[in-house]
């Protein structure tokens, strides 16, 4: 064995002595230290030699092939050396093959991101139908025909009992419907009002509604939801405020404001000089919304909010024009990468 | 609701300046949209008297007025008619400037050099639409002050209230002023008039009679005669202004005022032209015909009605008077009309009709069913004052047993600190106290019945206040929300967030965003010619589409039955706007019927995901130098269906007709069709001018959802190397590569085999007919490391099976 490896040695001194390109080095380095190569083939060879032999031997091999890589390695560095002049210097400057990133639309955005906090918060996600009964879309929530309240929300009609839904607030009475309390829900989706396009009224938006009944929610539990929500959404820094609104399923009603970032509550155009921007409409559930989804009004108490999604990403990301979110130019969805 | 706040300040002490009042009123609900100081971007305005008027031009519709403003006398041109020598004016001299106008330059009119502008109240601000005439100040103003100097006018600030529908209440001074009081502690003063009546009697004048009760539960009436039709004076004048409302003359003007002020509607009649001394309050005859004040005639229902005499209609109720009884110059007795209109047959006539008024407003919203003698009162105490009417004695004022009561309301304590989430005073006796003194505020009557239950009366223009959480809001109003604690409720749920089918969604959206697509989102409602667009026959179940029974434009009808259309209108849009490379996708819903009604009266509502690319102009560019053709197209749906572990996938030559024949396939899964996928046909495609090829890919989520794999189980690393084996065979154009990895993947089953596709080929070395395909082979053992006569042998049985199945030709 040890006459092997002397052997070995010599032979592979002898040819780099006589090598002249990269190429033949290649060779080399393949003949010898390849997978199947020379010195391979030999510590194969180790595993037959007696246990007294095997570590000086196996010492001794892997010595050599370190040796033979740094010789190799040094004349590879000469050959480079020697050929750097020959070879070009690449213009790094020029850009690299990129891999085109896709988007998710802002809108998409922000439901996710309105999902994860409200999930981290205990809420589950659930859809609904956007083609609905009136009766889900407005008299369950105390709203029956010929309220005032339907001037605000001109629908789309199918049949008499049938349209596209005019808000996510239907979810509240389905959800109650279909189970028992406590309930926590998030429901968000495509909304639809006949309202003539202009850069803030598009025949359809999206909603997001949030529900919580149990024993003892109150109107408190309500501030601190959404305070926590704006916190996450619009940053730290904004202020959120809570005044009497009025929606038909509510009562005590609430409407949600946060503090114009342009002009930190100063009053500037874009907030029409109140230094308050509108988000959302919240409230106590009505006790008739419960009572007519079957809830013991007595026992349980719950809050709800809705907001439009256009609203909330136009605020956050400072979009202007609402019909940009359904044009889909790619100039626009890029930049929501 | 527009008012300013110098008329606030007549009905209540109000110490906070006008921003700060706007502020504490919207904490408590009422927001005010807009605050203007009352001469706002005006500049250059002084108080000016007309000393001369001299026609110019041809026309005679310009005047040339000299006006003196004291310092200096002016020419002015003026196109108003109503201006008279002595009359005082704002005039705003050049180099001043008025909103919406701008800047004022003196100019050269007919020949005559105008040395500056008198104004309207529009051209001041104070209107929202152009002013019939110039405004005409009072003879007492100071001659020649500027009018931003003038006390008790100019230091106003009006402000645009809005009025949430269930408060009626507040769209009256007097209700915005209650509020005031309510929350500031400061008292209300309601204007209090002495009426001095004559010795004759209403009833020798009129008789009423309501035929339907329900439709008009109250009716009171009164008369004033031998009164002057006029311009009303300038400070009902200016008051209106302030309020929003254009003068007309001041019959009208008051009762307009007294509207505003009170929130009751009134509407005065020409006595002389109520014929049989007698009005009737009815439902119109079916096709009765009726003329409007605003000159339409307007044919009405029995479900309208209208206050009539004995021969005719003479005015809609609650909502417009007829122009058959309406006050003229010439004018002498009024008949004045405060009533109690139901409010949902009030809002059915005036939406049937299309007719809005500030009436009409008030009425659907419900009004103060007991304060129609109060404002009725009001107006006369008005008239009798602006003019040398004569009040008749006496009321008419008929209304219905039914006529609704506030009804007392339990209220328990306990539940305000309940549902407020707080404890409204420290102690059982400060809360009781606190919640009684905002509710005698507001108005309302209060019993104590046990330590923790009051009853509430709500007073009778609360017609919102129905239940007990009502009486807390009002509460927790004038409590204010801001004192209200924010706490965050203790999590006791255990469902999870999302479920697995909505999980997927996200995945799909991720993986395909990550193949480096752009998620788009398009209408829902399409227009139904995008089916012939794509060439789909009127029986194809996607034009089975749900039609809108009042669609907004021609563009958005029906509901989509596939995403495509809007996938194709974002693409056109792009290319329109020279963007090259092109992306999308969509996951959205379409919307089908249902048929039977299994299922429940919903139509179906499926979800779908919709990618369509597009590569426009010059492709050789140097980061994009990739051709996109279907099998790019289909490396995208690979992927997904890789990331969702969808194995078992056969692709198919598909038969949809928008699809170019040769480039269309479908996708299916075990037998059940979950996506289409093709190139859009050339004459689409020229159709919607686009200079290059689409490829598109619709997937339907709920035939695709039971082949998603949810859970990843690891599969342990290969222990034995594998062989690989490349092979090149030529073979008939129509022998697919999806048959021959079939036959190959048959043949010796026990081991393991991958095979990857690297060259197809067809053209000048291959024969007509015949394509080359070459791919290499992978063989891999789970028990031992094959050898290569093993894998040879194997190879040789592949070469058999193909050329007999096939009549592949092994190419060297
Ligand atoms: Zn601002």
């Amino acid at each position: 064995m040890d006459k092997e490896m002397e052997n070995l040695r010599e032979k592979f001194f002898k040819k780099m002595a006589s090598i002249k390109n990269r190429e033949e080095l290649q060779r080399i380095r393949n003949e010898y230290l390849g997978r199947k190569g020379i010195v391979a083939q030999m510590l194969k060879k180790i595993t037959s030699l007696s246990p007294e032999e095997k570590p000086r031997i196996g010492e001794l091999l892997n010595k050599i092939k370190r040796d033979f890589q740094k010789t190799i390695a040094e004349k590879d560095n000469d050959f480079l050396a020697e050929n750097s002049g020959k070879e070009e210097q690449v213009d790094i400057s020029i850009p690299g093959r990129n891999f085109m990133l896709g988007t998710t639309h802002p809108i998409e955005l922000i439901l996710k991101y309105t999902e994860e906090i409200f999930m981290g918060m205990g809420f589950c996600i659930v859809d609904g139908p956007e083609i609905e009964l009136d009766y889900y879309n407005f008299e369950a929530l105390n709203i029956p025909k010929d309220h005032p309240v339907r001037d605000d929300q001109d629908s789309f009609y199918i049949t008499p009992d049938i349209l596209l839904r005019t808000q996510t607030s239907p979810m509240q009475v389905r959800t109650m419907e279909s189970q028992p309390p406590p309930v926590r829900i998030i429901s968000a989706g495509k909304c639809y009002r006949r309202d003539s396009i202009d850069n803030t009224h598009t025949p359809m938006f999206h909603q997001i509604e949030g529900l919580a009944v149990d024993k003892d929610i109150s109107l408190a539990d309500l501030k601190g939801v959404i305070t926590e929500f704006c916190k996450q959404i619009f940053g730290k820094d904004r202020i959120t405020r809570f005044r009497p609104g009025y929606f038909p399923f509510v009562e005590p009603g609430v409407e949600v404001d946060v503090s114009c970032q342009l002009c930190q509550g100063l009053g500037c155009q874009s907030c029409g000089y109140s230094g308050w921007l509108e988000i959302m409409g919240a409230g106590m559930v009505h006790p008739n919304v419960l009572e007519m989804a079957g809830y013991n009004v007595e026992k349980y108490t719950g809050f709800a909010f809705g907001m439009g999604a256009e609203r909330i990403a136009m605020l956050k990301y400072g979009i202007n024009d609402i019909r940009l979110f359904f044009e889909n130019d790619l100039r626009f969805l890029n930049q929501f990468k | 609701m527009q008012l300013s706040y110098n008329l606030l300040k007549e009905y209540v002490d109000i110490a906070l300046p006008p921003e700060e009042l706007a502020e504490r009123l919207s904490m408590n609900g009422i927001v005010a949209e807009r605050i203007k100081p009352v001469f706002e971007e005006v500049k250059g305005a002084v108080v000016g008297e007309i000393t001369d008027i001299q026609a110019v031009g041809k026309s005679g519709n310009l005047s040339l007025c000299r006006v003196d403003i004291k310092s200096k006398k002016l020419e002015v041109i003026c196109g108003a008619k109503n201006i008279r020598v002595g009359n005082f004016v704002p005039v705003v001299i050049e180099g001043g400037n008025l909103p919406g106008l701008g800047k004022i330059e003196g100019k050269e009119i007919q020949g005559v050099y105008s040395q500056g502008m008198i104004c309207s109240a529009w051209e001041l601000g104070l209107e929202k639409s152009k002013s019939p005439g110039v405004l005409i100040l009072e003879n007492n103003f100071p001659l020649g002050e500027n009018i931003k100097n003038i006390k008790d006018i100019a230091d106003d600030v009006i402000f645009d209230f809005e009025i949430f529908s269930n408060r009626p209440d507040l769209m009256s001074i007097i209700g915005i002023a209650r509020e005031i009081a309510a929350f500031s502690g400061k008292p209300l003063h309601i204007p209090e008039q002495e009426l001095i009546e004559i010795e004759e009697f209403i009833t020798d004048y009129i008789s009423v009679e309501v035929e339907d009760e329900s439709l008009c539960p109250r009716y009171a009436g009164r008369i004033i005669k031998d009164l002057q039709v006029e311009e009303s004076p300038f400070w009902l004048r200016w008051k209106l202004y302030l309020l929003g409302v254009r003068p007309i003359n001041n019959i009208v003007d008051v009762t307009n005022y007294v509207m505003m002020e009170t929130g009751q509607p009134l509407h005065a009649f020409d006595l002389s032209l109520i014929n049989g001394k007698k009005i009737i309050i009815r439902r119109a005859n079916p096709g009765e015909k009726f003329r409007t004040l605003d000159g339409v005639e307007r044919v009405l229902t029995v479900d309208n009605l209208v206050i009539a005499d004995t021969k005719r209609a003479i005015a809609l109720a609650g909502v417009m008077g007829g122009e058959n009884s309406e006050i003229k110059a010439n004018t002498k007795d009024v008949f004045l009309e405060s009533a109690y209109f139901d409010p949902i047959n009030n809002r059915k006539t005036s939406s049937y009709l299309g007719l809005r008024t500030d009436a009409s407003n008030r009425f659907e919203k419900g009004i103060d069913p007991y304060g129609q003698v109060f404002a009725l009162n009001r107006s006369a105490y008005h008239i009798m004052r602006l003019t040398e009417g004569k009040v008749i004695s006496g009321v008419i004022d008929q209304y219905s047993k039914e006529l609704s009561k506030g009804k007392a309301i339990k209220l328990n304590l306990c539940k305000i600190d309940q549902v407020l989430g707080m404890k409204v005073g420290k102690t059982n006796k400060e809360r009781k106290e606190r919640v009684i003194d905002i509710l005698s505020k507001l108005k309302f009557q209060i019993n104590s019945l046990e330590e923790h239950l009051l009853e509430v009366t709500p007073p009778s223009f609360r017609s919102d206040i129905k239940i007990d959480v009502d009486i807390i809001e009002e509460i927790a109003r004038i409590f204010g929300y801001e004192n209200i604690p924010s706490t965050l409720f203790k999590a006791t749920l255990v469902q999870e967030g999302k479920s697995n089918k909505q999980k997927a969604v996200d995945k799909i959206r991720n993986t395909l965003i990550s193949c480096g697509m752009h998620q788009i989102i398009s209408y829902s409602m399409i227009n139904p010619k995008y089916f012939e667009w794509l060439k789909l026959p009127s029986s194809h179940h996607l034009c089975k589409a749900i039609e809108l029974a009042n669609p907004l434009i021609q563009e958005q009808t029906i509901m989509r039955t596939t995403l495509i259309p809007g996938l194709l209108k974002a693409m056109q849009w792009n290319v329109n706007h020279s963007i090259e490379q092109i992306k999308l996708f969509e996951i959205g819903r379409t919307y089908f019927p249902r048929n039977g009604a299994q299922g429940g009266p919903l139509p179906v509502e499926k979800l779908m995901i919709t990618g369509g690319i597009a590569k426009i102009g010059r492709g050789d560019i140097w980061q994009k130098s990739e051709s996109w053709d279907i099998f790019y197209l289909k490396g995208i749906l690979e992927s997904l269906f890789d990331s969702l572990g969808i194995q078992d996938v056969e692709y198919l030559p598909g038969d949809l007709p928008f699809f170019h024949p040769l480039h269309n396939g479908i996708i299916t899964s075990k037998g059940k069709r979950i996506a289409v996928f093709g190139r859009v046909g050339d004459d689409i495609i020229s159709y919607l001018d686009i200079p290059g090829n689409i490829l598109l890919f619709e997937l339907d989520y709920e035939e695709l959802y039971p082949f998603i794999k949810r859970e990843i189980i690891f599969q342990p690393l290969p222990k034995y190397p594998h062989i690989q084996r490349d092979m090149a065979i030529i073979v008939a154009q129509e022998i697919s590569f999806a048959r021959i990895k079939k036959e190959v993947l048959k043949i010796s089953p026990g081991i393991k085999k991958r095979i990857e596709l690297f060259d197809e080929f067809r053209g000048k070395q291959i024969k007509e007919g015949f394509k080359s395909i070459a791919f290499s082979i992978f063989f891999q053992s789970d028990e031992r490391t094959l050898t290569d006569t093993e894998v040879d042998k194997i190879m040789e049985n592949v070469t058999i099976s193909l050329k007999k199945l096939f009549q592949a030709d092994l190419r060297q």
